[in-house]
């Protein structure tokens, strides 16, 4: 090699080392969920910059597990312990459109501990329809049917607690109004082994659709095609090492990025309500995900193109 | 331990292999692709695409001598394609105005870089900065190693004059 040569090389892996850092998930980093645009010309990088910061996620997600439709609607004083997983009841009844759930308890408890956990369906986008409602403002638009206290216990009690797990499981909603959102907390009394899973949902409303804009915790998921839109399938709990994980799929023009970050002990997963970039039609097209430990050490990566 | 796994579409996927490949490729080839196409953002969805390709098809990329090559080679075509489809060129040079501009320190050899056309650049940079060899360079891009030696005999050239070195 000559002295050209070298100082080429050199230069060259001096530039790339200023490259910015692409983490999969910087740890301790808030929480993300934002379209990557590629540029479009010369200023389209301030406007990609700018437009990162007014971006939404509309990927409708759906339990079609445990929430089933038969979470009963009861009065604040008939709360209790002793409930089967798929037999939750609540305080709340359904929020009507435009409304923001306030004031939910719920209780719950199952049987005996399985090593199966959560199963739904993380929607990809596609037309929307009364299991995709993909509207815009929220990372997962809620499904007709359950509540958003249903839907945030359910999560909770089967990503957290597993199938049937005998523990007790407390929701309650709180509204900040201020904020324009209302979040779901769940507690499991006592905690479960699988605390540092635990996973928490917020809800908001906005235009008349009440959806999730933030989730804390997360599974592991198949990639599947229901009704004809592409799904990821929400399977296990995370292997304990894991503190993050980074979930990417192309939909038309934009790379998504769901970014779940551990800061113990819980993960997280958030979408800045003002986000308000229209999600495209298009299917997705890959989904690629990658999972790390706190060290940063790549714990595993998957996905799939989607036909 | 619990085994992590992926499990699309009812076969479970072993991913161990890929995901050593990715762990040590992605960052190399994103920032080879940056360098390539003088823009960060494009190298990051190029290198996104390309590897989640591999991994549709890592029963036969994997078998490849060289699977970062073939990367570099579908991220390096996404990123045209892109680049054509939105109707402009890909870039004739690095532009610093680019966002997510990096800062190298020795903007004449990048710049000098940035001049040379796109199909001598991405000779360069996998020559120079992957520190492929040449039939390395060959296979990846898929062209012969004759023409991976002239076009780097003539970036060379050009790149000595745009220096101020001896070639």
């Amino acid at each position: 090699m000559n002295q050209l040569e070298y100082r080429i090389r050199r230069g060259l892996h001096a530039a790339g080392e200023r490259i910015p850092e692409s983490p999969l998930v910087a740890s301790g980093k808030p929480p993300s969920v934002k379209p990557r645009r590629s540029l479009r010309g010369p200023l389209a990088g301030i406007a990609a910059m700018v437009a990162m910061l007014f971006v939404v996620g509309s990927v409708s997600l759906l339990f079609r597990g445990p929430v089933d439709g038969n979470a009963v609607s009861r009065p604040p004083d008939d709360l209790g312990p002793g409930l089967g997983t798929s037999d939750l009841s609540t305080d709340t009844t359904a929020p009507s459109q435009g409304s923001i759930v306030e004031g939910t308890v719920v209780n719950g408890s199952a049987g005996s501990c399985s090593p199966t956990v959560a199963r739904g369906i993380l929607y990809l986008g596609g037309p929307a329809s009364q299991n995709n409602l993909a509207a815009n403002g929220f990372i997962f638009s809620l499904p007709a049917g359950p509540t958003a206290a249903d839907f945030a216990t359910t999560f909770v009690s089967s990503a957290v607690v597993g199938d049937g797990c005998e523990q007790q499981i407390t929701a309650s909603t709180e509204s900040d109004l201020g904020q324009g959102r209302s979040a779901v907390g769940v507690d499991l009394i006592p905690p479960a082994t699988r605390a540092d899973l635990r996973l928490t949902v917020d809800i908001a409303s906005e235009d008349d659709v009440v959806g999730i804009t933030e989730v804390r915790g997360a599974t592991s998921f198949d990639v599947v095609t229901r009704e004809d839109a592409p799904a990821m399938l929400l399977l296990d709990v995370l292997p304990q090492e894991a503190a993050s994980l980074t979930v990417k799929f192309r939909k038309g023009e934009d790379v998504w990025e769901l970014s779940v970050s551990a800061d113990e002990p819980q993960i997280a997963l958030a979408v800045p309500p003002s986000e308000t970039d229209p999600f495209s039609d298009a299917e997705a097209q890959w989904v690629l995900f990658t999972v790390l430990d706190r060290d940063g050490a790549l714990l595993d990566v998957g996905g799939a193109l989607i036909p | 331990m619990e085994e992590f796994k992926v499990v699309v579409s009812g076969d479970s996927v072993g991913v161990s292999d890929f995901a050593d490949f990715y762990e040590g490729w992605r960052d190399p080839i994103r920032r080879a692709l940056a360098l390539s196409t003088g823009d960060v953002a494009m190298a990051d969805e190029a290198v996104d695409e390309a590897m989640t390709r591999a991994m549709g098809s890592w029963e036969q990329v994997g078998a490849y001598e060289r699977p970062e090559g073939w990367v570099y080679r579908v991220g390096l075509n996404w990123a045209r394609g892109r680049y054509r489809r939105r109707g402009y060129e890909l870039l004739t040079s690095i532009d610093p105005e680019r966002p997510a501009a990096f800062d190298p320190p020795d903007l004449d050899v990048i710049d000098a870089v940035g001049s040379l056309s796109a199909r001598l650049r991405e000779v360069v940079i996998a020559r120079y900065y992957l520190d492929w060899s040449t039939s390395d360079v060959a296979r990846a891009l898929q062209i012969p190693e004759g023409t991976v030696k002239s076009r780097l005999a003539r970036a060379l050239t050009r790149l000595a004059k745009n220096l101020g070195e001896p070639s």
